[in-house]
């Protein structure tokens, strides 16, 4: 042995340089050589996969207020083996928790068990209290819940987020795969942060509607004190753009809450009555009936006709809405009066073939394509269909023996308003990615034809005639400083046999003004009036009261002072 | 005769422990630099371990303030609801306006 000291200080170099070695040989292994190995058997104790869904995208109105968001839940758990004083946690927890002080403490005293849940849902105030509180083995799982911060107004037209997160009903149903977005299988870290590891998930785009909130909600209190008013028991207001067709407001009573869960009870409240139900229009259809006329040639305003109160068609005796006999009448005459007698004979003018062709022009009979879900196609029978008779020429005229939806009507008459161009009804305008609008083009339909559906020049006939109308008979739909376009509908309901309510009515109005540029249609149908059957008496005055609130929200000016503007300017 | 032999002993001892200290120094210093290189290794690992946690609780920080933010948003849009809003402005006296009550001021294009 070496005894000198020098030879003692190698012996502990070698010793150390041997451990070292060992230390750092240990180390490659560890860190390099085996690497893969650990980096595995550290993931599976620290990582669990799972679904990672994004935020579903938010709902807006043109003006960007918020129609539909997100808000956060928390799920409130424990781990009893990482709580001290179980008694101070229940007592401090149930300030916050519904439960009672000794039912918190059982659970949480549960030492054998790894996890108790405490509560669910509970609300973010609720939630950020609780954490507040910092109680060492109390801990809280965010749940992220769709919310509708208007609670029922456009819940139609919203529709509802379901428990597995997809869509029911309108918009959100429609528009499911672009506001869910993706989800991704992503590892997460298996520790309070509970931070994904992986790939994010692709979020949902937002929507921007058409759909105006102030005129939606005038459009919902109107309805909702002309239901009052009349007795009605259900009623539809439909507000559009007819240059565009752009959806303002869709608004159907009764409604319901989109936040609260959907029950068996309300299944039948929470379709779509403005897309999804299908009724006699009655006289309104007169509007197109003539419009037909007019764009084929086949009468021209001042077409006359002697009204000797009935006519046969097809073997059936069609009588004016009054019985009475009204005489000499031309085209103006006969919608301002509202006759059947003329309806049906214009239609036999017309003939069967270029009449249903130019229903289906207007769309009758098929979905309008609008960007809403659950949407019903009407029902239109033609010549050479089973049940198909030659009278249903001469009712089908005055709006008996079709069925249309709202929405179908709506879009047809806007097509007069726009000029004889009828354009596709939409809800979304644009949507929103990352930031970055984009504006929606609505899909096509398949079905209902677009574009000019009838001459400019019988549109625009037919739009002083039907303004005349109003001016002569409906008093009711007048506005002050507004001329206003538009016909009153009162229709009988079919019943299961074939056989009409003899009480009963659906009592319907459709406008628009200014007369000369429209701005605005608005289509009123209230179910079942009881304060009269009539439309002019029952929808007439809610449209009134809807155009006046609608010319202000959409900065209309009267037309006195339009005109002025369009002179000159005031100079 | 054994003295210079025991000289020469000697000297061939050193001569052998000088070389036996240079090659032991050669090895620590290439100790000295294994080990400097592990600690920078290691220092550098946890200094990105440290920052990777940091990323994470930003990210959750980040993820909590966006939910407040949702909250926030929701509770402004509550505030601002139309029947609310007309409530509030009934109760100060104002009533919705009609087409025939808004001054419109024509403004001549030159």
């Amino acid at each position: 042995m070496n005894q000198t000291p020098r030879g003692r200080l190698v012996v502990i170099v070698a010793g150390l340089a041997a451990a070292a070695l060992f230390v750092l040989g240990r180390l490659v292994m560890l860190q390099v050589a085996q690497h893969a190995e650990f980096e595995r058997l550290a993931q599976g104790v620290q990582v669990i996969y799972r679904d990672v869904w994004p935020d579903r995208g938010r709902i807006f109105d043109r003006n960007g207020n918020l129609l539909a968001g997100n808000i956060t839940d928390y799920r409130v758990g424990a781990s009893p083996r990482l709580i001290a004083d179980a008694d101070r946690a229940a007592q401090e927890l149930a300030q916050f928790l519904d439960r009672p002080v000794e039912d918190l403490a059982a659970s949480l005293k549960r030492k054998e068990a790894p996890y108790v849940l405490l509560a669910v849902p509970v609300q973010s105030q609720v939630g950020r209290a609780i954490e507040a509180l910092d109680l060492n083995g109390i801990q809280l799982e965010p749940l992220v819940r769709r919310t509708y911060p208007h609670g029922r107004l456009a819940s139609h037209l919203l529709g509802f987020v379901g428990l597995d997160r997809q869509g029911y009903g309108g918009v959100e149903a429609y528009y499911q795969r672009e506001l869910a977005g993706e989800p991704a299988l992503s590892p997460t870290r298996h520790d309070p942060l509970g931070q994904s590891l992986g790939p994010r998930p692709k979020p949902g785009l937002d929507l921007i509607l058409t759909l105006d909130l102030d005129i939606q909600y005038v459009a919902e209190t109107t309805l909702a004190r002309a239901l009052q008013d009349t007795g009605a028991k259900s009623g539809t207001v439909i507000v559009m753009d007819p240059r565009t067709g752009a959806i303002l407001a869709m608004a159907s009573l009764p409604d319901y809450d989109p936040n609260v869960p959907p029950t068996r009870a309300d299944e039948d409240v929470r379709r779509n009555p403005a897309i999804s139900d299908q009724y006699e229009p009655g006289s309104v259809f007169k509007i197109l009936t003539m419009a037909i006329a007019l764009d084929q040639g086949v009468v021209t305003p001042q077409t006359t006709y002697t009204d000797l109160g009935f006519v046969e068609i097809g073997g059936a005796l069609i009588r004016n809405w009054d019985g009475r006999v009204y005489g000499e009448q031309d085209m103006t005459g006969l919608l301002a009066h509202s006759l059947n007698v003329g309806a049906a004979l214009v239609a036999s003018w017309i003939g069967p073939d270029r009449f249903y062709a130019g229903l289906q022009r207007f769309g009758i009979g098929q979905p309008t394509g609008v960007d809403l879900a659950n949407e019903a196609s009407g029902i239109l029978r033609l010549p050479g269909d089973e049940d198909w008779h030659e009278a249903d020429l001469a009712t089908n005229a005055f709006g008996q023996g079709v069925a249309v939806t709202p929405l179908q009507m709506i879009t047809a008459v806007a097509a007069v308003a726009n000029h004889g161009v009828m354009m596709q009804p939409h809800v979304v305008k644009e949507t929103v990615q990352d930031g970055v609008h984009h504006v929606n083009v609505p899909r096509p339909s398949p079905y209902a034809p677009q574009g000019q559906v009838i001459s400019p020049q019988a549109a625009d006939q037919l739009r002083a005639m039907l303004a005349e109308a109003v001016k002569r008979e409906i008093r009711r739909a007048q506005v002050p400083g507004y001329a206003i376009a538009g016909k009153t509908g009162t229709a009988q309901i079919a019943r299961p046999g074939g056989f009409y309510d003899p009480e009963k009515t659906i009592a319907s109005f459709i406008g628009f003004f200014p007369v000369d540029e429209p701005q605005a249609i608005i289509l009123v149908k209230l179910d079942e009036p009881t304060s009269s059957e009539w439309g002019s008496l029952t929808a007439a005055p809610v449209f009134k009261a809807l155009a006046e609130r609608i010319a202000v929200i959409l900065e209309i000016p009267p037309d006195e002072v339009r005109k002025v503007a369009e002179d000159g300017g005031g100079n | 005769m054994a003295q210079q032999k025991l000289r020469i002993s000697q000297s061939w001892s050193r001569a052998k422990l000088r070389l036996r200290m240079r090659s032991l120094r050669g090895w620590a210093v290439v100790l000295l630099v294994a080990a400097f290189v592990g600690a920078a290794q290691l220092i550098q690992a946890s200094q990105a371990a440290r920052a990777g946690r940091e990323i994470e609780q930003l990210k959750a920080r980040q993820e909590q303030l966006a939910r407040q933010n949702a909250e926030l948003e929701a509770e402004l849009t509550r505030l601002r609801d139309p029947r609310r809003l007309e409530q509030r402005a009934r109760e100060l006296g104002f009533v919705p306006a009609t087409g025939e009550q808004v001054e419109y001021l024509p403004v001549p294009i030159r």
